[in-house]
């Protein structure tokens, strides 16, 4: 499905069932993964296996069949409920992973996949267990646009960060644009503002808050 | 990969001991935990609580702030409304800035006492007397006391009013109590025209004195010898407060007596023959400190000159006689002196008062009988301008019945001229 600098993305299918599996094989930290074994949410892939060798990661994860809000945002617009439910959904996948001490670090419309009524938050390869005697995060990792000014460098990043993430996808989902070029109008506007503070202190301090909020 | 090997629990194919998931019959061999997202429903109630509760502190702060408001304390408040701040203050003394919340009297078991509770209002930031100013945001002023039922003897306190021999206090009430009176507590309530209350307290205990009563059964005082020597002794052993009575035999005594050291008070008898205890010379009474000295059923004979009783100390004379003085009864210095049912003929002035103190004891100087004499009254200088009483006294034959050379308020319309 996709081959890269970090890794590459395989859809296998199993001889017997049919069924559809991701197969995952990349370098680096996964550490998220592993812990994500001992968990199930509707709102993340099932992560069924993941081995290590020589540096190298295979991780064998839930195949999630739709479209990706990054595909659905070419074409059209979210309404404000429409939003706010997939953003609640989001918000859930993103509690699990902040209770397991995770941080995603590249929450996009790329990485989020509508199945049916669902919104599944996938690729973790970003993610990172969360270590606060970390001054600062040691790469810089996630996606221009979508990544919060402390994962360039400027503190490090913690659940935090992927509340400023919700607040740039919930306001593109909205408007289509990043909000330093157009805000979203109304309440909306005002939470996507507190989410993207640039002094992480100054956003909402947890997923639940910003659920509150919504 | 590890050596070690497990079965899968669905299809019991050979698997490595740590795999989460069976490749042959696809199934998840790991227990899995399901992480639901807390409720925030209690987030919400307590939202609404906290809103709820800040609400209710909002509203209760702007009731307080515009309904009206109750100060209540002991000796003394401070209030502030539209035009400043003022100390209202209680006190028994003549001192505008001191409160006195509690007071402890001294008494003796069936003396009458009367005491000044006197309101003062002060401006706090120019400490100007501020009390007619003050009265005229003033709805109502009462007094009450607050005592046990079964007070043996309970206080009594006149209404608030402005009274002149307290020019600077706003208003006084009059405290009257006995030695057992049982402790209590005075009430003023200040009603504001805005609807305020104030209500300033006042404890009041009273300790009873002890007295001494001395007759002629175990002391001699048949002559003035024995009576000046026993009101010195007297005055050396007894100390104050205790109140010291002597009960005298009807006798007449010749030379003058001082009473000086302490207030000693002095009860006449009547023998059977009809004789009265009898005084021909000049009693001075002068103790510089103490409470008043009383004399009672006593009389006073003179030969034309000299002063029957001459007082520079408080004193009292009910129901005795001045008969033939140049003065009867003189009262001078800074002190008040009372005449109550007594008798003056023939004297060149009947009652001479000339002090120039603040205190008062007593305005009546009712039921006197003034007989031929040249001046029966001589108000040459009265402590204070409270009016005198002299409602029931009479007037008979005398050169000149009042001569109010100090213009002293007299209440007269219940004496007999003639």
């Amino acid at each position: 499905m996709k081959e890269g600098t970090r890794g590459s993305v395989w859809l296998i299918r199993h001889k017997a069932t049919g069924q559809r599996f991701i197969l995952h094989r990349f370098a680096g930290n996964a550490e998220v993964y592993r812990k994500l074994l001992d968990y199930t949410c509707p709102y993340l892939p099932t992560v069924y296996e993941v081995a290590e060798k020589d540096g190298e990661n295979l991780v064998l994860e839930e195949f999630i069949e739709g479209d990706t809000l990054g595909f659905l945002l070419q074409d059209t617009l979210f309404s404000t409920e429409e939003t706010r439910k997939i953003a609640t959904q989001v918000y859930r996948a993103l509690w699990v992973l902040h209770s397991i001490g995770a941080v995603h670090r590249d929450v996009k419309p790329e990485n989020i996949i509508l199945r049916g009524s669902e919104a599944v938050l996938i690729d973790f390869d970003a993610a990172r267990i969360h270590k606060p005697e970390h001054e600062n995060d040691t790469q810089i990792l996630g996606t221009t646009g979508f990544a919060a000014p402390e994962q360039y460098g400027l503190s490090q990043s913690d659940i935090r960060t992927d509340i400023y993430a919700m607040g740039i996808l919930i306001n593109v989902m909205l408007t289509g644009e990043h909000p330093s070029r157009k805000l979203a109008e109304g309440k909306m506007g005002r939470i996507v503002d507190r989410c993207t503070h640039v002094n992480p202190q100054r956003r909402y301090k947890n997923v639940l808050r910003l659920m509150e909020a919504l | 990969m590890s050596e070690k090997r497990s079965a899968c629990p669905y299809c019991g194919a050979s698997l490595p001991a740590e795999a989460a998931f069976c490749p042959h019959c696809i199934h998840s061999i790991r227990s899995r935990q399901a992480l639901k997202v807390p409720s925030h429903l209690w987030r919400k109630i307590l939202k609404w609580a906290v809103g709820a509760v800040v609400l209710a502190a909002v509203a209760l702060g702007l009731y307080l702030y515009v309904a009206p408001a109750t100060y209540d304390a002991y000796g003394e408040v401070t209030y502030t409304d539209a035009d400043g701040t003022y100390q209202l203050l209680l006190t028994f003394r003549n001192e505008r800035f001191t409160p006195q919340p509690e007071i402890t009297e001294q008494a003796e078991q069936d003396g009458e006492y009367r005491m000044p509770s006197r309101l003062f209002i002060n401006h706090v930031d120019t400490g100007a007397n501020a009390g007619q100013m003050f009265l005229q945001k003033v709805d109502t002023v009462s007094a009450e006391i607050r005592q046990p039922a079964d007070s043996p003897s309970p206080m009594v306190c006149s209404q608030p009013e402005y009274r002149d021999f307290s020019p600077e206090a706003a208003q006084v009430s009059l405290v009257d109590f006995t030695g057992r009176s049982a402790p209590a507590e005075l009430v003023w309530t200040i009603r504001m025209e805005n609807g305020d209350t104030i209500r300033l307290r006042q404890k009041i205990a009273v300790e009873q004195i002890r007295t001494y009563d001395y007759g002629p059964e175990d002391y001699p005082m048949s002559t003035m010898e024995d009576l000046q020597a026993l009101v010195d002794r007297i005055s050396q052993e007894i100390p104050l407060p205790a109140v010291v009575n002597l009960h005298l035999p009807a006798v007449t005594y010749t030379g003058s007596l001082t009473i000086d050291g302490r207030p000693i008070n002095l009860y006449g008898s009547v023998d059977a023959m009809g004789n009265r205890t009898t005084f021909t010379d000049t009693v001075r009474v002068g103790p510089k400190e103490g409470p008043i000295t009383y004399f009672y059923d006593l009389d006073f004979a003179g030969g034309g000159t000299g002063v029957g009783v001459s007082a520079s100390a408080r004193f009292w004379a009910e129901n005795c006689t001045f008969t033939r003085w140049k003065t009867g009864v003189l009262g001078y210095g800074d002190v008040w002196v009372n005449v109550i049912g007594c008798r003056f003929a023939e004297n060149g002035t009947g009652f001479h008062f000339n002090s120039s103190g603040s205190y008062v004891t007593h305005s009546l100087f009712n039921d006197n009988t003034f007989v031929e004499n040249d001046t029966a009254v001589l108000l040459e200088e009265v402590p204070s301008d409270e009016p005198l009483n002299f409602q029931g006294c009479r007037f008979t034959d005398n050169g000149v019945d009042i001569d109010n050379r100090c213009g002293q308020p007299v209440e007269i319309s219940q004496a007999i001229f003639e």
